[in-house]
């Protein structure tokens, strides 16, 4: 039984509420999460924050190297945005491989943080572009790196009272490829089954950076940092990136054990590997 | 917790409803607003029967609660027409032979009005995928692409 709903139009405003309001409290900014949860009854909230009104949290700007995503932008609004779109396309991708137009005109990108499903299509994207959350409470501000700050399947370290404002990330260097992909059973409205981001900077051939995520494979989005670390410093080749595959294979299956997917999803880790980075490398005519 | 009184604008008029804050838009329409043409699927934003636009832009009203449409601008099947004439895309919507059971029409009008306010001269691909959200289970989905094409010629 919901005894408080609160509706601020400032986020001081609700980091006050939070701090003095004694029951479960639960944040809304989307929805499409949480309504779904409360429908099912895994989710009785005493006291619900509805964020949905506070513009300062719906803006996204450029502060030198990095880009700034207000924690309440749609998935609609940022993969629509001309800056993201300009700097950072991969980002867009990612927005628009969630869910449907509907859930894309509410769902919002600290949603899709907030609620830590391993298999959320947008954070893997934030993830590889070391994003990082900045995260209010009454008395101040810290900063986590998104990889930090989700800790396990549907599980973050926010604390009570606490509440993603925005996320910063990095805008990668000029000429650094970018690829997503999603596997799902059908285009819209799929939970992922795997999907992965690629970065890739290429200097006369020779790999100088690289981020490689496959999501939805493990409990929580890492960078593949033993596959990153193999392939800098070499020459890229068809060969190399085949290898790479291998190796995401490997990690997985290290991180996760054998489970009974593991047949179907280990064979598509791999080669989801190779098209991430042959996209990444030739663009999306590699696979046209 | 006491009901909440929520003003928006629906269907081109202003209205004041009492509702609890758990209360979803979509009950909100049919229990309380008798507006029965936006219909009840999944409950759970993977069907898109129950479409409507808020602020131009399509949503499961099903993942809205009530006191997030303070201030908007709804718009629901019924307020399609115009002083009882049809819209121009439902108009094409059986002209083409969109509809059978009829279901999933009212999520699926939506939207593609939502589609058009946007983008008047959409594409088949953007076509497509503004209604990627919504399920047919009957007629299938190429008469309902055709309707939405041949309306916003």
């Amino acid at each position: 039984m919901i005894k408080e709903y609160y509706q601020p139009l400032k986020l001081a405003e609700a980091l006050t509420f939070l701090s003095v309001f004694p029951g479960p409290v639960h944040i809304l900014a989307g929805g499409t999460d949480l309504l779904v949860n409360m429908r099912k009854g895994q989710i009785k909230p005493e006291g619900i924050v509805d964020l949905s009104k506070i513009e300062e949290l719906k803006t996204i700007s450029q502060e030198g190297d990095n880009l700034s995503i207000g924690a309440l932008v749609t998935f609609s609004e940022l993969a629509a945005h001309p800056l993201v779109q300009e700097l950072i396309s991969v980002l867009a991708c990612g927005a628009k491989a969630v869910g449907s137009p509907q859930i894309r005109n509410r769902g919002t990108v600290g949603g899709n943080i907030a609620n830590a499903s391993p298999a959320a299509d947008l954070v893997p994207v934030l993830v590889a572009l070391d994003g990082v959350a900045v995260i209010a409470k009454q008395n101040g501000l810290r900063k986590v790196p998104v990889a930090e700050l989700i800790v396990g399947p549907y599980k973050t370290s926010l604390e009570p009272g606490e509440i993603i404002i925005r996320i910063e990330v990095n805008v990668p260097p000029k000429g650094t490829g970018m690829a997503y992909k999603k596997v799902g059973r059908r285009n819209a409205l799929a939970i992922s089954r795997l999907n992965g981001v690629c970065l890739l900077k290429l200097e006369d051939e020779i790999i100088k950076d690289v981020s490689l995520i496959i999501g939805s494979a493990t409990p929580t989005p890492h960078r593949f940092t033993d596959v990153e670390e193999y392939l800098v410093g070499k020459n890229i080749s068809q060969e190399l990136l085949e290898e790479a595959g291998v190796m995401a294979r490997e990690h997985v299956l290290a991180v996760t054990g054998k489970r009974p997917s593991s047949n179907y999803k280990l064979p598509v880790v791999e080669r989801l590997t190779v098209r991430l980075l042959q996209v990444a490398w030739k663009g999306d005519k590699a696979y046209a | 917790m006491p009901e909440l009184k929520i003003c928006f604008n629906l269907n081109g008029r202003e209205v004041t409803v009492m509702a609890p804050p758990d209360m979803t838009l979509l009950e909100l329409l049919r229990e309380k607003l008798d507006l029965t043409g936006t219909k009840k699927g999944c409950e759970i934003g993977e069907c898109g029967a129950c479409t409507v636009i808020i602020n131009k832009k399509a949503v499961n009203s099903c993942m809205v609660l009530v006191p997030q449409v303070e201030g908007t601008e709804v718009i629901t099947v019924e307020g399609l027409s115009q002083n009882g004439e049809l819209d121009s895309l439902q108009q094409s919507f059986i002209k083409n032979h969109a509809i059978q059971c009829g279901f999933c029409t009212p999520g699926m009008l939506m939207s593609a009005k939502a589609l058009l306010m946007n983008n008047p001269n959409p594409t088949k691909e953007e076509i497509k995928e503004a209604i990627s959200g919504n399920l047919c289970r009957c007629t299938g989905y190429i008469q309902i692409i055709k309707a939405i094409a041949s309306a916003s010629k």
